[in-house]
């Protein structure tokens, strides 16, 4: 084990948080590098400051005002849903009568459209009963079947 | 279907009283930590605040099988990155940068002149503190967790939703970053646990 690897070590060294097998290289590399042992002191003394910094305490009234808070904001969010759930019932029901009636127009449009087929049938006939003499526009009763009606 | 409402509305009242049970013995230990995170007494209040709502909301996910304390460390953990992140902040502070009050220099007590225990651990303090302040926001939480919390590696990396490995990495760039920062702006710091170990 090399100065490097030793050193990234340490802080789990000191936690106590290495597998046996690390610990066990650690310690020997230990044992002879003055110089990681000078890093070991150093983690040591920083973990010992850390580990001794005093609890630091609220303000005395600060449990009340807490307790005050948390159950005064689920209360409003829940009264805030009691109060606003007949609005959304209300908006998604309008929002699904609006969608049906534009489906409804455009299903109707689509079948109001002339087929194809019945306005080729009209042309023919009335080529036809002008051809035959007749006036298309006054006199339907002489037309000729075409084959193409209902297309 | 009177009944289950009945039985619903027993539970939720059962269940905010064994939340307020909780809240009230956790937290004093909840504001310490939230003041060693965010450094000053007004962003601790919010802090803890902020958490003890996001737990409350969500107390029917919590496992009473593992400590509660672990859950709201994990609730207050994320509340405080996601703070840091949103003001666009990672609260790096110098001392050769402008003083709290606005003035030209921080006020960093000389130790060698405060014989008293009581009050060397209370100058002791300060520096530390704002050397934690200087941190990134991750490795200060795993620092924290680790040294004042006392956690084990795991359960810290089950707060913080990543590998040991990384608390491991984390928790020793901390360290490095903490000491690093006492020996520039507060070398008394270090030379007064030194003597005493």
């Amino acid at each position: 084990m090399n100065c490097k690897n030793a050193q990234l070590l340490l802080s789990a060294y000191l936690d106590s948080e290495l597998t046996g097998s690390e610990m066990h290289r650690l310690r020997k590399h230990l044992s002879d590098c003055d110089c990681c042992r000078q890093e070991e002191t150093e983690l040591r003394t920083l973990k010992s400051i850390l580990t001794d910094v005093p609890q630091v305490t609220p303000p005395d009234d600060f449990e009340e005002r807490l307790c005050s808070l948390v159950f005064a904001q689920k209360r409003s969010d829940d009264e805030g849903w009691n109060r606003s759930w007949p609005l959304v019932s209300g908006v998604a029901l309008i929002t699904a009568a609006l969608t049906l009636l534009v489906m409804n127009h455009l299903s109707d449009s689509v079948q109001t459209a002339p087929k194809q087929g019945n306005v080729v049938a009209s042309e023919l006939r009335r080529d036809q009963t002008t051809l035959a003499g007749a006036n298309p526009i006054f006199d339907s009763s002489t037309s000729f079947p075409t084959g193409y009606e209902g297309k | 279907m009177i009944g289950v409402i009945a039985k619903d509305r027993i539970s939720s009242r059962e269940g905010q009283a064994r939340f307020e049970s909780l809240m009230r013995c956790t937290h004093r230990q909840a504001y310490s930590l939230a003041y060693r995170l965010t450094g000053n007494a007004s962003e601790a209040e919010d802090l803890v605040q902020e958490t003890f709502l996001r737990a409350y909301r969500f107390f029917h996910k919590y496992d009473a099988q593992l400590p509660f304390t672990s859950w709201l460390y994990r609730i207050m953990t994320n509340a405080h990155i996601d703070s840091v992140r949103r003001k666009g902040r990672l609260r790096v502070t110098s001392l050769d940068q402008m003083g709290p009050d606005g003035a030209g220099t921080w006020d960093v007590p000389d130790l060698d002149s405060s014989p008293d225990r009581a009050m060397m651990e209370e100058a002791l303090d300060e520096p530390v503190q704002l050397a934690l302040t200087s941190m990134t926001a991750e490795f200060r939480t795993a620092v924290l967790l680790a040294d004042v919390e006392g956690m084990a590696y795991e359960e810290i990396a089950e707060v913080m939703k990543t590998s040991v490995g990384t608390v491991r990495s984390r928790i020793h760039r901390g360290r490095k970053q903490l000491r690093r920062f006492l020996i520039q702006h507060s070398p008394q710091v270090i030379r007064r646990i030194s003597n005493e170990l």
